[in-house]
């Protein structure tokens, strides 16, 4: 897929700030195809990745005003994405438009013989938490995370490394369980 | 859960997707956008493309820019003397220019020179004849440039004194003589009768280019050379 101009993506965001909708519908013409293709391949079926794509999309619109900086909105809708494939994958119908929404995120995932909630690995960077979640929690090998995150296998392993690094700094804070 | 690998079918129809902005829009309750979706994608302003050409037609244009001077730029030329010998004149020519040089030519009088590389960028040539000599440089953008040189070659003196006339009076041999190239070298003139005595010309005219020698009573050999060297070998021979 093409690589995006973020600065002309950052200044379509502004104007849907200001309620514009063919800003908006250009924001969509720009990542429509490439959250869909994450969203298939999350979920591995056609018509549940339309679900979410609406989703997200719906939520997306609706919570434009809350994105404070308009130079990270595709980061920010590949974030609700996920969290939409996430509970759709779970059979959820928790609200995830918000930064911190409770979720089906006190589930616990076992990383390197240690327990964690799903809530705590959202505490990380979203690159890591999305990496542990697909490798940990949805069993995704390196490969097909990379595909999905249309990222290098390195990278994917960076990111699961560091976010793990990162988890077991937690404990020492008293921020984990086991 | 385990996820199956995926297909490759990973992509909205433009219809599909057309339609679920439809919904969007109107769940949201947002008022729905002017422009077709299949318009805004073939518009595709979001995409970095553009800027990327843009960059690449400036760097080529700035790129042209900086390489334009160089198509135009002509070499210099300095020429050096370096004759030793007037008979077989000498120049070199250097070539200034950043460029490559792509030949050097030398002709005079439309006949060739030969041109011989001596140095970097420094042509030696040596010609044969006098008349104005030509050097053309050319540069690896085919500018050329050309300088003129006055070239006098002085040919070599290979010809001897002449005897013009000679005559015995009072006891005195008069030779009368004569040089066309470089001069009679009057000093070195000398002579040797066949004793092996030397034998000094009595007096030396330098204007009526005479020399007087006693008149021999023995063969007496007279060696009368010019300045390059050159002789001429006379034999006085005693009267009978």
């Amino acid at each position: 897929m093409a690589k995006l101009d973020y600065n002309y993506i950052s200044s379509l965001v502004e104007m849907a700030q200001d309620k514009d909708s063919n800003a908006l519908a250009e924001l969509y013409a720009a990542t429509y195809q490439l959250q869909y293709a994450y969203s298939y391949h999350y979920l591995k079926d056609e018509y549940l990745a339309q679900c979410a794509l609406q989703e997200t999309y719906i939520k997306a619109f609706r919570g434009i005003n809350t994105l404070r900086d308009p130079k990270l909105f595709v980061q920010w809708l590949s974030q609700i994405n996920f969290r939409v494939c996430f509970g759709l994958a779970n059979n959820s119908n928790a609200d995830y438009s918000k930064d911190g929404a409770d979720g089906p995120e006190d589930e616990k995932i076992v990383i390197d013989g240690r327990t964690f909630s799903i809530r705590q690995i959202m505490s990380l960077p979203f690159s890591e938490a999305k990496c542990l979640i697909l490798h940990y929690y949805n069993d995704m090998s390196y490969k097909e995370i990379a595909k999905l995150t249309d990222d290098s296998r390195s990278s994917v392993k960076r990111a699961i490394k560091g976010g793990i690094h990162r988890l077991f700094h937690l404990i020492g804070e008293g921020g984990m369980t086991e | 859960m385990t996820l199956k690998p995926a297909d490759r079918n990973t992509r909205l129809t433009t219809d599909q997707a057309e339609q679920m902005l439809s919904n969007i829009f109107e769940i949201c309750k947002i008022e729905p956008c002017t422009v077709s979706l299949k318009t805004l994608e073939d518009y595709s302003h979001y995409r970095a493309d553009r800027f990327t050409l843009r960059k690449v037609v400036v760097i080529f244009i700035l790129l042209a820019f900086w390489a334009m001077p160089f198509l135009f730029m002509a070499p210099e030329l300095t020429v050096a003397d370096k004759t030793t010998d007037k008979a077989a004149p000498k120049y070199e020519i250097a070539v200034h220019s950043i460029l490559p040089v792509k030949s050097v030519t030398a002709e005079i009088d439309g006949k060739n020179v030969p041109v011989f590389e001596t140095g970097k960028s420094v042509y030696t040539m040596e010609p044969e004849s006098s008349g104005t000599m030509v050097v053309t440089a050319t540069i690896a953008n085919a500018q050329i440039n050309t300088v003129e040189i006055e070239v006098n070659i002085t040919p070599r003196d290979i010809t001897p004194p002449a005897l013009d006339k000679s005559n015995v009076t009072g006891g005195k041999v008069y030779l009368y003589l004569s040089d066309k190239g470089s001069g009679i070298d009057y000093d070195a003139i000398s002579g040797l009768d066949n004793r092996g005595n030397k034998v000094s010309p009595l007096s030396i005219q330098k204007k009526k280019r005479c020399v007087i020698f006693p008149c021999p009573t023995v063969n007496t050999a007279v060696t009368i050379p010019d300045r390059t060297g050159n002789v001429l070998q006379l034999t006085l021979r005693p009267a009978n």
